[in-house]
């Protein structure tokens, strides 16, 4: 009698043992990307540092021109997650928003279940959570001009487009090749190009100063930039030293948010403060409101074609399309 | 009767009652004193009467007017108000105090004339402290910081033949902080005033022995409420301090005077003890 | 015999005379000093047209406006300095304690990080909005419960508010991008390049309310130094005095701050510079900080603009350099 007992209680806890284990193997499949903090049901088949898979089928990016990258390379189906200041391509609208560049929403990034996420080199907290969930990572670091083409390239392998990737980065090296011959043996207008002004009024101004991917693109557009001796990536630009610098044509670069064909002429009549500069007796003054103006991804040709149409005109005279452009993917 | 408190009460709102139904007059050239222990309510009485504070109910007449009708500069020409200490945010020097009295009888853009010069010098001799008058006041001893502030308590007064109303000089605990010598300073200093410039004097104490020397009358505060009023060698009785302090008491009176001589600072009294 | 007594009044006269001196120097030389040297026969000529002219441009449209500016900043600044340390009786007061800085700083952030979005004008209308519901939100902390202002109430009721104030600001640099922020931080530290003089005349109406105001100050603050009753039993209305010191103070302070922003120890600095010289009556502490406060900003303002040239320094980066050293001094001095 007791010993068909106990005969019956091994047979139940091999019973629950084997469920336990059972629970265990299908917990770990089904939550492949996700570990425990302890590791006791270690993420399988990822390791901790994150090996590349060949094609992410769940990619976020908290940077909206690699956003506009991966969308341009055809691999914008794979993106479940972008930043909040993300408004290009319109599909992007459709997709989950995850914070940016100084707050990263972390949570939300992890309850995505992504398999690559696109960062900035800086987000040393989010890396590190990433690092810790044993998620992949794409580190975003931009300094120049240069730098798009060898990111759209790198990310192409990363995500598994390299042939787009590749045809997309050598069209956009041809339409600013194309874009630096229309300007070259034309002499380089003295440029301020300003990324910020107050409404209004003419103060606190801000300028590209030598260094950085706005003064590359004036560069690349056939303009000298007034303020290059100084060597800063922005310089705050009080009217004595506008005056003094004496620039011949100046650009302001704005997001497109609230700027109305009223208000550029408005903000253009401001200059009219400063009658001794060379762009306002001119007339030499451009505002360039639109987002793409100030992100350095795939329509970056198109930024500089409209630098360099508004500082060599004669250039340009006639229409010109860009190959990038061509390439926008359907939505 | 130059001053009049009739049935004065006061609580702050929604706190206890502080003052509970006092009344008393002051004659012209008294010196009284209102004695009582710490919390029986002598600062508030003071208040009141300075118009600092408004009385829940009752009032306070000034040469039989009430004194909040009477505009404030009209009513700071006529009572001065002498704190018990006195602490400055920043440095003024004797004269620049003893002059602040002088702001009731100055316009708002008005600066001070030979006149109220001549009151401040005048103030200052009255109490001793005219060398003192370029010093800034927080390098004064005590004793002096006390008779500066009452120097220029009474330049705010107006003095003489054109005073409507006789010169009223209140004080609030003159000697609590001061140490013997400085204590018998001021205290001949108030005698003084009040026998030679017949200034009406109130001051507030809880020194059993200050009020028995300098007061000519003496009124009992305890808990909000007049114990006593009269000439110390009547109202001071064993029995009388024993229920204001709420201790067991015997009093051992002695009199005498004290005289104090301004050139050379020597202070001398004279007792005689009885019974 | 009483000593021959020459009123402190009399004495400081010419030194008040003297800053005033310090402060029409200061705003007619700075503008021939900068970065970029000036041609003096070319400034003036009226051969020349001024749209060609650009020395002319430079000094009339460019520094002069700056050195007006600086001037009625730290004029003002200064001035509200002393009538705050009065009120509060105390000597490290600032215009910024009661709160008044915090409001103009949250009006400037919000219009800096939604202005693009929404119509909320300038940053110069907004930071002087947010000051004035500053100073009402203290003005009703302080005035709820009691009778009058008393100055420790006062002065919780400002920290109070400093306090939400900072915790809204926080949450409006949250929402903001990294260009909005950049912005907001650089107007925190200071600004004076007007460049018109349109800024200038928006806010000078309202200094000269609040000096007119000041005047009336002057010899109710000396009696406050007292304390509030002795004030009183000297004739003083004290509730009134309180109240237009308040309301003064934190006027000239918002009008100050909508222009240049809030630029630090200046209204502490010069108070206690000018004590040191002439005494602590207000009469000659009012005026003189006046001067001297208009004159020490607009020479700190050359500085910023000439010492890294052609990068400016904020004008609250000089004043700060200057004012830690300063308190340094003062308390070695004390401990001395």
């Amino acid at each position: 009698m007791r010993l068909r007992g106990f005969v019956r209680l091994a047979q139940l806890e091999m019973i629950a043992l084997r469920l336990l284990i059972g629970s265990i193997v299908i917990a770990s499949l089904a939550n492949g990307v996700m570990a425990t903090p302890h590791g006791l049901i270690a993420s399988w088949p990822h390791r901790l540092t994150a090996a590349p898979q060949a094609q992410p089928r769940r990619i976020i990016s908290v940077i909206p021109a690699v956003t506009e990258m991966l969308f341009a390379i055809s691999a914008g189906d794979q993106v479940v997650g972008v930043s909040s200041y993300d408004t290009y391509p319109a599909a992007v609208a459709s997709r989950e928003r995850v914070g940016a560049l100084l707050d990263p929403n972390v949570e939300r990034i992890l309850a995505l279940k992504p398999d690559l996420v696109v960062v900035y080199g800086t987000q040393q907290e989010l890396i590190a959570r990433l690092d810790r969930a044993g998620i992949p990572r794409f580190e975003y670091q931009h300094a120049g001009l240069a730098d798009i083409t060898i990111t759209i390239r790198k990310l192409g392998e990363r995500v598994g487009r390299a042939p787009e990737a590749d045809r997309l980065a050598s069209a956009i090296e041809r339409d600013i090749a194309d874009i630096r011959t229309r300007v070259s043996g034309r002499p380089r207008p003295k440029t301020a190009l300003l990324f910020g002004r107050e409404a209004g009024s003419l103060r606190s101004m801000y300028a590209s100063a030598g260094v950085g991917f706005l003064h590359d693109m004036l560069e690349a557009a056939g303009g000298m930039d007034a303020f290059a001796d100084v060597q800063k990536q922005s310089l705050q630009v009080s009217a004595e030293t506008m005056l003094a610098r004496a620039p011949e044509v100046i650009i302001e670069v704005h997001a497109s948010a609230g700027w109305t064909s009223q208000k550029i002429e408005r903000e253009r009549s401001v200059w009219k403060a400063l009658p001794s500069l060379p762009a306002v007796r001119t007339g030499r003054i451009y505002i360039l409101a639109d987002d793409l103006m100030s992100i350095p991804g795939p329509r970056v040709a198109e930024a500089i074609r409209r630098l360099a149409r508004a500082l060599h005109p004669a250039a340009f005279a006639a229409a010109f399309a860009p190959q990038a452009l061509r390439r926008a993917p359907p939505q | 009767m130059l001053l009049e408190a009739a049935n004065l009460r006061f609580a702050y709102r929604g706190g206890p009652q502080i003052i509970d139904d006092v009344s008393f007059g002051i004659e012209e050239r008294g010196l009284v004193g209102i004695l009582g222990p710490n919390g029986s309510g002598k600062t508030t009485i003071l208040r009141l009467i300075a118009r600092a504070l408004r009385p829940t109910s009752g009032h306070v007449r000034l040469g039989g007017v009430p004194i909040d009708t009477v505009p404030r500069r009209v009513l700071a020409r006529r009572l001065a108000v002498v704190p018990q200490e006195t602490v400055l945010a920043f440095d003024y020097s004797v004269i620049e105090i003893v002059l602040m009295g002088r702001y009731p009888h100055l316009g708002v853009f008005e600066v001070e004339g030979p006149d109220d010069v001549g009151a401040a010098m005048s103030a200052l001799e009255a109490t001793g402290t005219a060398e003192l008058a370029r010093r800034p006041f927080r390098t004064l001893s005590g004793g002096e910081k006390q008779r500066v502030m009452i120097a220029s308590a009474l330049a705010q007064l107006e003095d003489g033949p054109d005073a409507a109303a006789p010169p009223l000089l209140l004080l609030d605990e003159p000697t609590a902080s001061l140490d013997l010598r400085y204590q018998l300073e001021v205290a001949s200093l108030l005698r003084r005033l009040h026998d030679r410039r017949h200034v009406t004097i109130v001051l507030t104490t809880h020194d059993l022995r200050f009020a028995a020397s300098v007061c000519t009358r003496v009124i009992l505060l305890s808990k909000g409420r007049v114990l006593n009023d009269g000439a110390p060698a009547d109202v001071l009785t064993a029995s009388q301090i024993a229920t204001l302090y709420e201790l067991d008491a015997e009093m051992l009176m002695t009199s005498g005077f004290i005289s104090w001589d301004k050139t050379s600072g020597v202070i001398s009294a004279e007792e005689r003890r009885r019974k | 015999m009483t000593p021959e007594v020459v009123l402190p009044l009399r004495r400081g006269l010419p030194i008040v005379a003297l800053c005033f001196v310090a402060m029409i120097a200061a705003i007619l030389i700075a503008p021939f000093i900068g970065s970029t040297p000036l041609d003096p026969g070319r400034i003036f000529s009226p051969s020349i047209a001024f749209a060609d002219n650009v020395d002319a441009q430079i000094f009339f449209v460019a520094r002069l406006p700056r050195a007006l500016a600086a001037a009625l900043v730290g004029g003002t600044l200064a001035a509200a300095g002393v009538v705050f340390q009065g009120l509060l009786r105390n000597p490290l007061a600032t215009p910024y304690t009661l709160g008044v800085s915090s409001g103009a700083a949250l009006g400037a952030m919000v219009t800096i990080t939604f202005g693009a979005a929404w119509p909320l004008g300038s940053v110069e209308a907004a930071s002087l909005t947010g000051a004035f519901v500053a100073v009402m939100v203290v003005y009703f902390l302080a005035t709820a419960r009691h009778q009058g202002l008393s100055s420790t109430v006062l002065l919780l009721a400002g920290v109070t508010l400093n306090a939400f104030f900072s915790a809204l600001i926080l949450f409006v640099q949250y929402l903001s991008d990294f260009a909005q922020i950049f912005r907001a931080l650089r107007w925190l530290m200071g600004d004076l390049d007007v460049v018109s003089y349109r800024p200038i005349f928006s806010a000078l109406p309202l200094v000269v309310v609040a000096f007119g105001l000041f005047a009336r100050l002057a010899r109710p603050l000396n009696l406050l130094t007292l304390g509030a009753d002795a004030a009183s039993t000297r004739g003083v209305d004290v509730e009134r005095a309180q109240r237009i010191a308040f309301f003064g103070g934190s006027l000239a302070t918002g009008a100050a701050v909508s222009v240049g922003g809030p630029i630090g120890f200046v209204g502490i600095i010069v108070p206690h510079l000018v004590r040191l010289v002439v005494g602590a009556d207000h009469r000659l502490v009012l005026p003189a900080s006046t001067f001297f406060g208009a004159a020490f900003l607009v020479v700190c303002d050359v500085f910023a603009r000439t010492i890294l040239a052609p990068v400016e320094l904020p004008v609250g980066v000089v004043t700060a350099v200057i004012g830690g050293p300063f308190f340094l001094w003062l308390l070695v001095g004390k401990r001395a």
